[in-house]
């Protein structure tokens, strides 16, 4: 029933939209807009010149109104205005200022092209750099980059990695290399809503890690919610990262790409039909068995040479991105987006893991008046984990994962004065794969675990207005609902009410059919910002949304691992819900070339997911028996202080942020330490980041960068005991020990080729080709990724050992190109 | 020349990407765990006496440190009661004066600590029936890895068992251990005046990180056919009396049953990142006032049964040397007095 009526609800949406994209014209503007009839509006798109980037943040400021915007994710704005004569100014960090004198008597859209400025390198945009239209901007904990102005930071494996580099962000952080995910604001890191191009990725990582998703020859910028997340946004509680491709150029062919000691990449791209129609496809991947390839006939000496380990572990990766895009005509633009990834990971012949992506996102973006914008798409994502060992009679491969397929509307209306409009609605299917278990000694021995594929629906609509009340005052304000079906076939056991969930607590097994409803989750999730703009240089900002969130990452391990089970909400697991609040201050000096913020937060968090003691989540049918509820609070403050011009540029930021759950089952046998408070496994208190950029000369730059966060809570062994001639271990309360704090510094030079090539610099500096040398760790601290327990020879009780990923200086070179 | 340069820069940058892991062991501040009460004890149907052990976490050591002067109470369902003794050194003992372990009844202890702490076990039941089977001995020789990865031969004992269990309309949960008892008589004096040596009987426990455990479901009798169940590393003097191996069947409660289950989940800990996260083991001790204070280890209440057979040294191929004979070149610490080794007791066992 309920099946029928969603299907019904999406088909009724999506004639909506066809509807508008067949008939679209000023005319909606205008009756939306009956109070404006004598207004006439500028909308366009602000471009850049170097590469045709749509510029998310550019200002537009008309001087004799003293009123401006800011460009949306999508390079957009619209001001509307009485006719008259303007003097329009559009900036844009890093690109020179263009003004513009307007004589505005009708409604006109306009396509304004920003050069790269002036100052070249010597104006390097440190990462984060937001923009002047930053403090303008009603919420809070906002991040944004271009991926380009990145390239000078020091880079691990020689590559500008875009969660490398939020990971620098204060709130932002990693439990260590190795790790699959990040953590914002004390949130876990399956909160994070990760895109591309508006499709979610399930593992961002390559290579547990060293490497992202984004190939940064394909994408263009990122934007990081991390305090505040627009009611568009929804189904993860603690950020959204929305990483944006490139379109390909419609003009001319061009080659980019780099070659480096442990990866390769290039793109094309160029125009299928002049002016309309573009490609850009690129290929990415490292692998380690090019270096014993290589090795030819010397292959049995490095067997030799080498420790067994070395030569037997094997990581590697591929990813290839193929992005297509029509211009109907200057109002409909259709991108259709593809990306592909392959991982390999094995440790000596023991174990490892394999995990794959697969998204494919289309879109149509329509501008059905001068101030009326729309987008929509249909997306895919499939995502596959396995992990194996491979010792002994007992080896296993173990495989999982998880697709969905969503269809979202985005709808912005600016056509009131001062006031923007943004609403849609969002279907998403979502099932997870169902979990099989195979002996390797024996393929014929499979194991599929006997609960059936989870099945969900989640539909959502959100509508939000920003209104500049006073020229002091800007509020946001806005709600989304959602609302999420489990769907059958399904077998939910039912448990006495006054006992925890085990398998003698079952007191009956429901059985549903394919497509009845299991249950039902919805609620309101408001999303209300403030502003306060002292003046030019100072602002106050505070902010409150509610999220929830129907997909969860469920691991007992110590950090994400790419074959966790992805669980959708069920009878017995209600969707995660958070509520944020946040508070920020901030000032910029020195005519802006300082800018610095303090940012305060709160956050309450329901029904978390925790695993109980012992919990074993491998092939359970009843996998509710291993899981407790949980209430959980992050707390923190956020430092971060940003120099953006001259020779050396760079930033400082510092955040303390704890996290903490409790469970709320009134069993005590399901109670994580008796029901008290505990740090989350990635509550790290301190976090400081330093960078500092030099630049050397056109093109040219020496950075490096300092982190320190401290080290995150374990679980931990101190002695044992005996009982019955046994050793028992003696471990403590879940978090109550710290492994060692995590200390790391990356120098990095970036020189042009010019230098070398004793030339003059290429007038378009950004299309220099470039070398870049990293050191990444230079201190060589083996930083630990995690601590396992491991028996030795003469021990009776396992012995915590330190796992690190990079416990060396890392070396990197990089070549990168582009013609 | 050129071969050699190719394949250093090959051997270069496999170090480069690959031997970058490094696994190092760490400690950690032992003060997380400092101060926790650690229980070991039991009640049986078998006889009198039954022990206690009392000791309590520190951060300065790795085991608990034995607490005396504690005041513990065993109580039945009945309502009975009997005070255990202080033996020393953390051992406390029951005589059965009052209290004998009794099938189907339910047990508990209550623990006052000098410092005023007091704690109670969860009452446990000694169940109606035991296990019962056989016990095989086998002197055998087995190949191990070394330190440095070559092999070596070894002389070890193999243990086999074979077991009934009964019908029950109950879940039955089972713990089979094998006990070894051996006798260690000190040197023989150098004077007649001198007293005659003393005769020690140690006790230990051949392979004691292995723990086997059996559950069974009700209504299902099983009958285990005869499988090894630890193998005993020879070290050679406890073989020069009899040496006797007890394979001893404990009827356990399901609670027990968990906990031995989650210490052998521990111990087992294969390094391995798909290793089941470690957590605090709860036993069934709990402070009375405060249940915030962790208290480890377990009272336990089972019914008990007992097989053994036995090895002397005329059963191995190889001689087997008095520890403590004057031309024994390696002289053990305990022929001048037995009862310093660990594990050791002057009461003669009744089946020696």
């Amino acid at each position: 029933m309920w099946k029928n009526r969603s299907f019904l609800l999406t088909l009724l949406l999506s004639a909506l939209m066809f509807y508008t994209f067949l008939f679209s014209g000023d005319a909606i503007g205008m009756d939306l807009n009956p109070d404006s009839l004598q207004d006439v509006t500028l909308s366009g798109y602000i471009i850049s010149e170097t590469d045709g980037e749509y510029l998310e943040g550019a200002t537009v400021y008309v001087e004799e109104l003293d009123r401006g915007t800011a460009t949306n994710e999508r390079g957009f704005f619209s001001l509307t205005m009485p006719p008259g004569s303007y003097t329009v100014v559009i900036r844009y960090l890093g690109m020179e200022t263009k003004t513009m004198e307007i004589e505005l008597i009708s409604s006109i859209q306009v396509e304004i092209l920003l050069e790269e400025g002036e100052l070249g390198f010597e104006e390097i945009i440190v990462e984060a750099a937001d923009f002047r239209a930053g403090i303008r901007r009603s919420i809070t904990g906002v991040e944004t980059a271009r991926i380009r102005d990145l390239r000078d930071l020091p880079q691990l494996m020689g590559e500008i990695d875009v969660i490398e580099n939020i990971i620098q962000l204060p709130g932002v952080q990693s439990v260590g290399e190795g790790a699959s995910g990040f953590n914002v604001r004390g949130g876990r890191a399956d909160q994070n809503l990760t895109l591309m191009d508006g499709a979610p990725v399930y593992n961002a990582s390559h290579i547990l890690g060293l490497f992202s998703v984004y190939n940064p020859d394909v994408h263009d910028s990122y934007t990081l919610y991390k305090g505040h997340i627009p009611e568009q946004y929804g189904g993860r509680l603690s950020s959204v990262l929305d990483v944006n491709t490139r379109r390909g150029s419609a003009e001319n062919y061009k080659v980019r790409g780099g070659i480096g000691l442990y990866s390769g990449r290039i793109a094309a791209e160029g125009p299928i039909v002049s002016g309309r129609t573009s490609f850009l496809l690129s290929a990415r991947g490292a692998d380690s068995d090019i270096i014993f390839t290589l090795a030819g006939r010397d292959r049995d000496l490095a067997r030799v040479a080498l420790p067994s380990d070395v030569y037997n572990s094997r990581a590697r990766f591929y990813d290839t991105n193929a992005i297509l895009t029509h211009r109907f005509s200057d109002r409909h633009i259709l991108t259709f987006s593809y990306y592909k990834s392959e991982n390999y990971f094995r440790y000596s012949n023991e174990f490892g893991y394999s995990w794959n992506n697969d998204l494919g996102h289309l879109r149509l973006r329509s501008l059905f008046s001068d101030n009326f914008f729309s987008e929509i798409s249909v997306s895919h994502t499939g995502y596959r984990g396995e992990n194996f060992e491979l010792v002994g009679p007992q080896s296993f491969t173990l495989n999982r994962g998880i697709r969905n397929r969503k269809v979202k509307s985005d709808f912005h209306y600016l056509g009131f004065e001062r006031v923007s409009i943004s609403f849609g609605s969002e279907m998403t299917w979502h099932r997870s794969r169902p979990e099989r278990f195979t002996l390797n000694t024996d393929p014929a021995v499979s194991t599929l675990n006997s609960a059936p594929a989870d099945r969900g629906h989640e539909l959502a609509f959100y509508a939000g207005k920003e209104t500049e009340l006073t020229p002091w005052l800007i509020l946001s304000a806005g709600a989304r609902f959602s609302m999420y079906n489990q769907l059958g076939p399904a077998l939910v056991n039912i448990y006495h009410d006054g006992m925890p969930r085990q398998s003698e607590s079952i007191t009956d097994v429901r059985e549903f059919s394919g497509g009845e409803r299991v249950v039902h989750y919805s609620g309101i999730e408001p999303r209300v910002s403030v502003m306060l703009k002292f003046d030019d240089d100072n602002a106050l900002r505070l902010s409150y949304n509610r999220a929830r969130q129907y997909v969860h990452q469920i691991s007992n391990s110590t950090s994400p691992t790419p074959a966790d089970i992805w669980q959708l909400s069920g009878y017995h697991i209600p969707p995660q819900t958070a509520d944020s609040y946040a508070i920020g201050f901030y000032r910029d000096f020195d005519n802006n070339n300082i800018r610095s913020s303090v940012e305060l937060y709160f956050r309450n968090l329901d029904n978390q997911i925790e695993y109980i003691d012992f919990a074993r989540l491998v092939l359970n049918p009843a996998i509710e028996t291993e899981l407790v509820s949980a209430r959980g609070e992050a707390y923190g403050g956020e430092f971060s202080i940003r120099k953006l011009r001259g020779r050396w540029t760079g930033f400082l930021n510092y955040a303390y942020g704890r996290t903490f759950f409790r469970t709320t089952t009134p069993f005590e046998e399901s109670a994580i330490n008796r029901g008290e408070w505990f740090p989350a496994d990635y509550d790290q208190p301190h976090n400081v980041s330093l960078t500092a950029v030099r630049a050397l000369g056109s093109n040219s730059a020496f950075s490096f960068s300092f982190n320190w966060r401290s080290g995150r809570p374990i679980t931990a062994l101190s002695a044992g005991y005996l009982d019955q001639g046994t050793t028992v271990p003696i471990f403590s309360d879940r978090n109550q020990a710290r492994i060692p704090d995590y200390i790391r510094l990356d120098v990095s030079f970036t020189i042009a080729d010019h230098i070398w090539k004793n030339r003059a610099p290429n007038p378009d500096s950004r299309n220099d080709d470039s070398l870049n040398i990293t050191l990444y760790n230079v201190l060589g601290r083996p930083n630990p990724f995690s601590v396992f327990y491991m028996r030795g020879a003469n021990s009776d009780i396992p012995v915590p050992n330190r796992l690190s990923v990079l416990g060396a200086v890392i070396p990197s070179v990089t070549y990168n190109f582009s013609f | 020349m050129r071969s050699n340069q190719k394949i250093i820069a090959i051997l270069f940058l496999a170090f480069l990407i690959l031997q970058t892991a490094c696994v190092d062991e760490i400690s950690f501040d032992s003060d997380v765990n400092a101060g926790l009460l650690v229980v070991e004890g039991s009640i049986h149907n078998g006889p009198p006496p039954y022990y206690l052990r009392l000791g309590q976490t520190s951060a300065e050591q790795n085991v608990p440190v034995p607490l005396e002067n504690a005041d513990i109470v065993l109580y039945d369902s009945e309502g009975n009661s009997e005070r255990f003794v202080d033996d020393s050194k953390g051992v406390y003992k029951l005589h059965g004066e009052i209290i004998q372990g009794t099938n189907g009844k339910y047990y508990h202890v209550e623990i006052e600590l000098p410092d005023g702490r007091t704690f109670h076990s969860i009452p446990e039941k000694i169940p109606d029936q035991t296990a019962s089977g056989a016990v095989r001995a086998v002197p055998a020789r087995i190949q191990e890895e070394t330190a440095s990865g070559g092999m070596r031969w070894v002389n070890v004992v193999h243990v086999f068992a074979e077991t009934d269990f009964p019908e029950s309309q109950e879940e039955q949960y089972y713990k089979t251990q094998v006990e070894g008892v051996y006798m260690f008589r000190e040197e023989f004096p150098a004077s007649s005046l001198a007293p005659p040596p003393q005769v020690c009987y140690v006790t230990e426990y051949p392979e004691p990180q292995r723990i086997n455990l059996i559950s069974l479901q009700p209504d299902t009798p099983a009958a285990f056919p005869e499988r090894l169940i630890t193998v005993k590393r020879i070290r050679g003097h406890e073989f020069f009396y009899r040496y006797y191996f007890n394979l001893v069947f404990y009827s356990i409660s399901e609670r027990r049953f968990r906990y031995w289950e989650q210490t052998n989940t521990l111990i087992n800990q294969s390094g391995t990142i798909f290793d089941i996260a470690p957590a605090i083991i709860n036993g069934n001790v709990i402070n009375t006032d405060s249940s915030q204070e962790n208290a480890l280890g377990y009272f336990q209440a089972a019914a008990t049964d007992t097989v053994r057979t036995f090895l002397t040294r005329s059963d191995f191929r190889f001689g087997v040397i008095d520890p403590c004979a004057p031309n024994n070149p390696v002289r053990h610490s305990g022929c001048s007095n037995c009862t310093s080794i660990e594990n050791s007791t002057l009461d003669r066992p009744s089946y020696f």
